[in-house]
């Protein structure tokens, strides 16, 4: 009422006032008008899954692979969705096996049920859990141990959102090649194990090499959305590290190629047909990104 | 002369030394304003600092953060100072966090430095204000920059605020910038344009009055968090692909309607389709198989209206929300209390005794309808009666949460004030902490407040609380005694205990709690033992873990 008013005084009230009445309204238009301006252009959205031939590249040791490190617990009743969205991400057509995964169960959620056949948590999970610093929630993931632009930390914990991270480590070239090579005894249960490393480029970081055993398929107790079951079968899970947690030092990277050896015993209780091999070279001091990963099964 | 080429990096250079030397700037600026103009200016501050010491107790769940760990300390401080003088306005504030757990309560942060600036002038009818903005539209339902100390939300908008007063009635104000993330800020640009007015009835004597408003909001996307989208959404399924927009728009109308003694506040707000985590929403999996929880493209609504009426002696509020869809946030990675660009008011009693508020329902920004009453009664000045009750379902007309709450009061001048009540709840413990299969709790809670003063300065005050519920941790029993020696001291002595334990034995959680006040200062120092529980403030709730340990805090204006 009092706006009407305003509206019409001036014509009253003299030319000036008009004006600035004027102006007054022509501001209003243009600050609502800023905001409401042109029609965008949308982004257009690949499709990986859609499509028989845009298949990921396959694999070799020259090409990028990407790590995402999870961190998972028998009591976070998120976690098992989080697996499946893994499973998802590393299928043929999506990422396949260049994206390779590890389940560190440490953290908050992390502590087994009184009727859990296994305790899966690792002096060395939760070590790495203190390395990449503490998520605000579970399931979370690290992705190369990278944090991406407008992330307040390296943990990403909308698990939904991870294939988009994923998607933009792989857009990087590789600067090194990575090869496992593993020779199993089923009899003594002895792994003998192959690591190469190759640089692809001249001018390389001091870097470590990571290398891990994971398991699949560990059937055991979890929590779900539909509540607590007792044969859920956890998907890559850590379980021990041949190096030291946060890697050992890769001195002579810069000229040569490196091969690294490493043995272990697998206890009686790991199948070893679900057991994998994990290698990745990663930056350290300042910057902590994994800059190659490869992944072999042991049998 | 030789002159170089101005590249990005010597742009970041500048605005990293700018935000270096930002205290010296205002230091210059505050000393230079005097030379504009003989007017007296006025400096004023605050400073808040807690420091805590863990004391690990993996009994209660006090464990396994590097604070309990090996950290032991922690702290965290705020120190504030304004500058105003001539029309200027100036401020500046340094926030330390050393081995913090507000944050994260299950991590350690540690970061320090200038955690807001801003630098305001009124020039006529114009505010210019520039730094970090504090501000909202409306009732906060499609912007709201604000800080929440207890649960570290700093959501200030780090651009520029222009406020333009059109009539003395009338004010229109534009604001465009980044919202702050700790020291840094997102990515995502945030613009808003506000016009609020008032329109009273014109004789001196009418009692109507109207306060109009309008709003938008628009967040636009950054090539980068674009980008992570749609390397998201391009791993889904043809049939849950979705087409993200790099602008989302939010309105919102609203109005306060005036008559004597009557109050009536209606909001509705829009949102344009906007990227979000919907944590039910089904997908489809490489293998045929489902899952819950995906990345959906929908657009949102708010309908939110408060009627009051304070009558002789008694006073009726009710109110009514229903949002669908309004997660609205710089971009669909964040969660829990991160990245919130609007508040949703919440419908549930704000209860403060220690019992009463352990079940918090927060707010379900993807949906929930809810309708709160209040009724005030205070016949005389020595007793007074206050009723109330809330209802909160999901958009499926599930129960999320329902309250009845009713105290009496009664004070016998100048010697004691007995207050008393009883509160009933259920609380859908499944979804507001995401605990599938547990039941809802049912919650029976009678209290009693009893203040008795010895004399002028010295007064004695009990509570007793007993929660009555089969479900969660059982029930519990919650006594304090607080001695206070007024205007300085109070000694507050407490224990909540587990009497019919269902998940851990009988555990006491003391509480002893020191509180000295001179003047402006006040010191408080206590040792705590805290149950597992949603902490809310402001309507915005997170889990919080067990606390074991010493609390030191100190808070000063000046």
């Amino acid at each position: 009422m009092q706006l009407f008013e305003l509206a019409v005084s001036p014509l009253n009230c003299g030319t000036l006032q008009y004006l600035e009445m004027k102006e007054k309204l022509f501001l209003i238009i243009i600050a609502f008008g800023l905001l409401l301006s042109c029609e965008e252009s949308k982004p257009v959205i690949p499709c990986l899954s859609c499509d028989s031939s845009s298949v990921a590249p396959t694999p070799n040791s020259t090409v990028k692979k990407v790590l995402l490190e999870e961190f998972t617990g028998v009591r976070c009743v998120n976690c098992p969705q989080a697996q499946t969205e893994i499973k998802n991400l590393q299928s043929e057509g999506v990422y396949g096996k260049n994206l390779v995964a590890v389940a560190y169960h440490a953290g908050f959620f992390s502590s087994p049920y009184s009727d859990s056949q296994f305790d899966f948590r690792t002096t060395e999970g939760e070590e790495i859990l203190s390395f990449l610093e503490t998520p605000i929630g579970y399931p979370s993931g690290v992705v190369n141990r990278r944090k991406f632009e407008g992330e307040r930390s390296l943990q990403i914990i909308q698990f939904a959102t991870w294939g988009g991270f994923v998607a933009q480590a792989l857009e990087e070239e590789a600067t090194v090649a990575l090869a496992i090579e593993n020779t199993y005894d089923d009899a003594t249960r002895q792994l003998d194990i192959d690591v190469l490393i190759t640089p692809l480029i001249s001018d390389f970081p001091a870097t470590n090499l990571t290398v891990l055993i994971i398991e699949d398929g560990v059937v055991d107790v979890q929590l779900t959305p539909d509540g607590v079951i007792n044969d859920y079968a956890q998907s890559h899970v850590f379980r021990t590290m041949l190096t030291n947690t946060l890697g050992n030092p890769i001195a002579t990277l810069n000229t040569e190629n490196v091969l690294q050896n490493f043995s272990f015993t697998l206890p009686a209780d790991w199948i070893s047909e679900n057991c994998s091999v994990i290698a990745f070279v990663h930056e350290v001091g300042q910057g902590r990104e994994v800059l190659q990963v490869e992944e072999s099964g042991i049998q | 002369m030789r002159f170089y080429p101005v590249t990005f990096r010597h742009w970041i250079n500048l605005t990293q030394n700018l935000l270096k030397y930002s205290f010296s700037f205002l230091l210059l600026l505050i000393y230079t304003v005097p030379t504009i103009a003989q007017e007296q200016g006025t400096f004023s501050g605050s400073f808040q600092g807690n420091g805590n010491f863990f004391i690990k107790d993996t009994r209660i769940g006090a464990a396994n953060t590097p604070q309990y760990e090996r950290q032991l300390y922690g702290a965290d401080a705020w120190l504030n100072l304004n500058y105003n003088r001539s029309g200027f306005n100036l401020g500046l504030r340094f926030d330390l966090f050393n081995n913090s757990n507000l944050l994260n309560p299950q991590g350690s942060y540690t970061a320090e430095g200038i955690g807001r600036w801003f630098i305001g002038k009124q020039v006529n009818k114009l505010n210019i204000m520039g730094g970090y903005i504090y501000d909202q539209i409306g009732s906060g339902i499609i912007f709201r920059a604000y800080e929440e100390r207890p649960l570290l939300i700093d959501n200030a908008l780090f651009g520029v605020r222009l406020g333009y007063d059109i009539s003395p009635d009338w004010q229109v104000k534009v604001l465009t910038g980044r919202q702050k993330q700790q020291f840094d800020t997102y990515s995502p640009v945030i613009k808003a344009v506000n016009l609020d007015g008032f329109i009273a009835g014109k004789n001196e004597d009418s009692k109507w009055s109207l306060s109009p408003g309008i709003g938008i909001v628009n967040r636009t996307y950054d090539d980068e968090s674009m980008q992570t989208i749609v390397g998201t959404i391009s791993t889904f399924s043809v049939t849950d692909s979705i087409a993200p927009s790099f602008n989302t728009y939010a309105f919102t109308l609203y109005n306060s309607l005036t008559v004597d003694k009557f109050n009536w506040y209606m909001e509705a707000a829009w949102k344009t389709s906007d990227v979000l985590f919907d944590p039910f929403a089904e997908k489809t999996n490489r293998d045929g198989s489902t899952s819950l929880g995906k990345l959906v493209n929908p657009s949102g609504s708010v309908y939110y209206t408060s009627v009051s009426y304070a009558g002789k002696g008694f006073g009726i509020t009710i109110e009514g929300k229903r949002n669908e869809n309004f997660t609205f946030r710089t971009n669909p990675f964040v969660s829990l209390n991160q990245g919130m660009i609007n508040f949703l008011p919440p419908m549930a009693r704000f209860n403060t005794y220690r019992l009463t508020s352990r079940y918090v329902p927060a707010v379900q920004e993807l949906g929930e309808q809810a309708v709160k009453f209040d009724f005030k009664f205070s016949p005389t000045r020595q007793w007074s009666l206050d009723f109330n009750f809330s209802n909160i379902n999901d958009l499926r007309d599930n129960l999320l949460y329902r309250e009845f709450y009713t105290e009496f009061q009664f004070k016998q001048k100048r010697k004691w004030i007995l207050t008393a009540g009883i509160q009933f709840q259920q609380y859908n413990q499944e979804i507001f902490e995401t605990k599938p299969g547990v039941p809802l709790v049912n919650t029976r809670i009678p209290f009693v407040d009893f203040l008795y003063k010895l004399d002028r300065k010295k007064s004695l005050r009990f509570e007793l609380q007993y929660m009555d519920t089969e479900q969660d941790f059982g029930s519990w029993i919650f006594g304090l005694v607080e001695y206070s020696i007024a205007p300085r001291w109070t000694f507050t002595l407490s224990d909540m205990y587990n009497s019919s334990p269902t998940k851990t034995d009988r555990i006491h959680y003391p509480r002893v709690d020191v509180f000295y006040t001179r003047k402006s200062n006040r010191f408080s120092l206590s040792y705590v033992k805290q149950v597992e529980g949603v902490v809310c403030s402001g309507g915005i709730c997170r889990l919080e873990p067990a606390f074991s340990g010493f609390r030191f805090s100190v808070s000063s204006t000046f």
